[in-house]
């Protein structure tokens, strides 16, 4: 309706040139842009490029009434002419996501305040009949001024350009960080959105150049021709997105069905979607974490406006999560799409993950238990050595020195036997304690229960036992068990400042949970000093975890869950 | 005195038979493992059995069980049980509900030859004979409100030598202190502790361990 009245009052216009072109790409341009505009907030409600298309076409229209005869109407929309030039860089620049950044919303400020409030004074001078002789009247002419209106017309035009080099210059920094995806769907829309950023500099320069007539025109004309094509672009790239997407779930579909070698699916996936930087990173419930193909441990990226995360379930759990290029449109119902159809095949690649997960650790826990082997050899030797062997050293040379004085000097001799002895008391001793550091031998006698009564009884900070397992359980998981207290209470004692601790071993669920407390000072760090770290090597073996719980101020709680029948 | 001796370390158990021998004691029987040591204790009727505790058949704490086994089936038979370490929670579990006739030492022990023989004799006489180390343990232990703190360190010695079952007189000898004022002491713990005066020493032996292990 709008369009149709826009066209007879430019049709019937005594003072707009190339009249028959300028009404068919009026037309084109209002319905274009509304047109669009609906379809786009029909599809995409939450995102304001729709509305604002839509407004455009109408600020388009109302421009349009400049080329009616009746003063009221011609004053009107030559005042507000420009408004839709503001719009559509409004929607370029908002373009896909329909938000602007901070730079960005300064300038379209900037650009609304220029076209409404900045024409004001140039209407209040201009009287049009100095111009052209059919123009109808201003009526908000005050006073016909034109040296006013050469003032404030050239500074308008000024600013204007200031304005559309920004957006320029916005526009230009925006591709060169745009995603190959980003790129080849947008390409189009940019063309034409800096194609009309460059034609309005010219007309204003040309303008500001005090050119008139035909040349004004031309310039005029040929912005419109980007310009009109800014919706029909759009439209476009909304529907080859999903185009390209909705073929590609069925070839993903064909290609899930032939054998897949580690990683393919990833790449499966990428093609369907369309995006060479997706990633596919694997759930793994057990270890608590993510992996790639390959099994490697994954941080998921925090979500944001360039990367999303897509987490895939099947039979409500998480199997597996695609990280994906957030700023394709449409994408995100479509990766929900394509994460469904690859349920399945991600399901099989990742428990293919996290065998090669679990083959790494192994690989891995089983050099650091070689390692920790072979310290604990040289550390027995090392004590051996500086210990018993060279208390036994010394005694056996008092012992023949004392058979030597033993006829000539026997108060010497006694002395040196004395001194032998009090050196077999601590061989033995060292020995003792030597031989319960390999191996506690009343674990083995008497199960957890007795030695983990004797670890407390000889902690020196208070110890309660909670529940212990009346039942003997299998001879390594209660060693572990075991060492998990000793580990527990011995870094109690050094670090904690805790002035009681508790002691506790359930069977749960198929394991074993052993868990020492404290209430000292907490902040233990797990990945620090070798005890834990050996600790968790240790579990490791029997498929065991340790967690360890230790916020400053709230004490610690180590927590070790062996599986055990 | 009549001694059955069990150990499965010939070297061992020989040495201990001489020592005993010389000593004045009639060895009546040798074991190596605890099925063993069950029949000629059975057969002797000893006053006093020494046992190993790690011996075969499954050489983990066969002496143990077969000297709980003894204490049960032959309470006038005294129990001596040598370990190469102690732990605490096997003392109370031998002691059980009777600290008469039992005894728990460390093997190296047997090197101080008079304390040993010593030892041998009180738990032949239906006496006790803890290791000093086994008491430390149990003194040492860590406890939210300590009462032993309470005690003099005179008196936590006193303690000591009481819980690991010596006689009054010996504890002065060890002192060297008089008899009266080792009494002086024993009174004035059991009155700390809030523990019933026991008469006899290893009475005494099970009401301070039974004090110790709560």
């Amino acid at each position: 309706m709008f369009g149709v009245i826009d066209v007879a009052l430019i049709l019937t216009s005594d003072h707009t040139n190339l009249r028959g072109a300028v009404a068919v790409l009026g037309l084109v341009i209002g319905w274009g842009f509304i047109g669009a505009g609906l379809f786009t907030w029909a599809r995409r409600p939450d995102n304001s490029l729709g509305s604002l298309m839509v407004a455009t076409g109408f600020a388009w229209f109302v421009g349009g009434l400049s080329g009616s005869d009746v003063p009221a109407l011609f004053s009107v929309g030559a005042l507000f002419g420009s408004v839709y030039l503001v719009t559509t860089m409004h929607t370029l620049l908002a373009a896909p996501h329909g938000t602007l950044s901070q730079g960005d919303r300064r300038i379209v400020i900037g650009g609304y305040l220029l076209v409404t409030l900045g024409v004001i004074p140039l209407w209040l001078f201009f009287d049009p009949s100095t111009q052209c002789e059919a123009c109808p009247e201003n009526v908000f002419l005050v006073e016909g001024s034109e040296t006013a209106v050469d003032i404030v017309g050239t500074a308008i035009n000024l600013l204007g350009i200031v304005v559309i080099a920004l957006v320029l210059r916005s526009l230009v920094r925006r591709w060169r960080r745009a995603t190959r995806s980003e790129r080849r769907l947008y390409a189009p829309m940019y063309g034409a959105g800096v194609a009309l950023m460059i034609a309005l500099i010219g007309q204003l320069s040309l303008q500001s150049a005090g050119s008139e007539g035909n040349a004004l025109d031309m310039a005029f004309v040929i912005s419109l021709i980007p310009f009109a094509l800014v919706p029909y672009l759009f439209v476009g790239a909304f529907l080859r997105a999903r185009f390209v997407q909705g073929g590609a779930v069925g070839a993903l579909m064909a290609r899930l069905g032939d054998a897949q070698s580690p990683g393919g699916l990833k790449e499966a996936l990428a093609e369907a979607l369309d995006d060479p930087s997706l990633e596919l990173v694997y759930w793994l419930p057990e270890a608590n974490r993510y992996v790639d193909a390959s099994g490697r441990p994954v941080d998921l990226p925090e979500d944001n406006p360039k990367r999303a995360v897509r987490k895939v379930e099947r039979d409500g759990e998480c199997v597996a999560a695609i990280v994906h290029d957030a700023t394709l449109p449409e994408v995100h119902e479509h990766v929900q799409a394509v994460g469904a159809a690859a349920a399945l095949a991600l399901e099989n690649e990742r428990l293919d993950a996290a065998l090669r997960a679990k083959i790494d650790e192994l690989r891995s826990s089983r050099e650091r238990m070689l390692q920790i082997g072979l310290e604990e050899r040289r550390r027995l030797e090392r004590d051996l050595h500086d210990g018993a062997q060279q208390r036994l050293v010394s005694m056996a040379l008092n012992i023949r020195l004392a058979r030597a004085k033993l006829n000539e000097d026997p108060l010497a001799a006694e002395q040196l036997l004395a001194t032998a002895g009090t050196e077999l008391d601590s061989a033995l001793e060292e020995l003792r304690e030597l031989a319960r550091g390999i191996h506690p031998a009343v674990l083995t006698d008497r199960g957890l229960a007795t030695a983990l009564a004797t670890l407390a009884n000889r902690a020196p900070v208070p110890v309660e036992l909670g529940e212990l397992p009346d039942e003997r359980l299998p001879e390594a998981v209660e060693l572990a068990a075991y060492f998990v207290v000793a580990e527990g209470l011995t870094n109690v004692a050094k670090y904690s400042e805790a002035s009681h601790a508790t002691v506790n071993v359930q069977r749960e669920n198929g394991r074993v949970v052993v868990e020492v407390a404290d209430d000292g000072v907490g902040g233990a760090d797990p990945g620090r000093g070798t005890g834990l770290r050996g600790l968790a090597d240790r579990l490791a073996v029997l498929e065991g975890r340790l967690e360890v719980e230790s916020e400053r101020g709230h004490g610690t709680t180590i927590t070790a869950r062996i599986p055990c029948g | 005195m009549r001694v059955v001796v069990a150990d499965d370390s010939v070297l061992l158990r020989e040495g201990v038979v001489r020592l005993l021998e010389e000593k004045g004691f009639d060895v009546v029987a040798q074991a190596g493992d605890a099925e063993d040591l069950i029949r000629k204790v059975n057969a002797h009727k000893p006053d006093v059995a020494i046992v190993d505790i790690r011996m075969p058949p499954t050489n983990t704490d066969d002496g143990l069980r077969a000297a709980l086994e003894i204490r049960a089936a032959l309470p006038e038979c005294g129990v001596l049980v040598l370990s190469q370490y102690v732990e605490e929670g096997y003392a109370l579990e031998l002691v059980g509900d009777s600290a008469g006739g039992v005894g728990y030492l460390l093997k190296d022990r047997v090197a101080d030859v008079d304390r040993f023989v010593d030892s041998v004799r009180r738990v032949a006489e239906g006496g006790s004979a803890l290791d000093p180390e086994v008491v430390a343990q149990l003194v040492g232990r860590a406890r939210r409100d300590d009462p032993l703190a309470e005690l003099t360190p005179r008196e936590g010695e006193v303690l000591e030598l009481m819980a690991e079952g010596r006689s009054n007189n010996a504890i002065a000898t060890q002192m060297t202190v008089t008899e009266r004022a080792v009494e002086k002491h024993v009174t004035s713990i059991f009155g700390k502790l809030g523990l019933p005066p026991a008469p006899e020493d290893h009475r005494r032996v099970l009401a301070v361990l039974a004090f110790l292990r709560a």
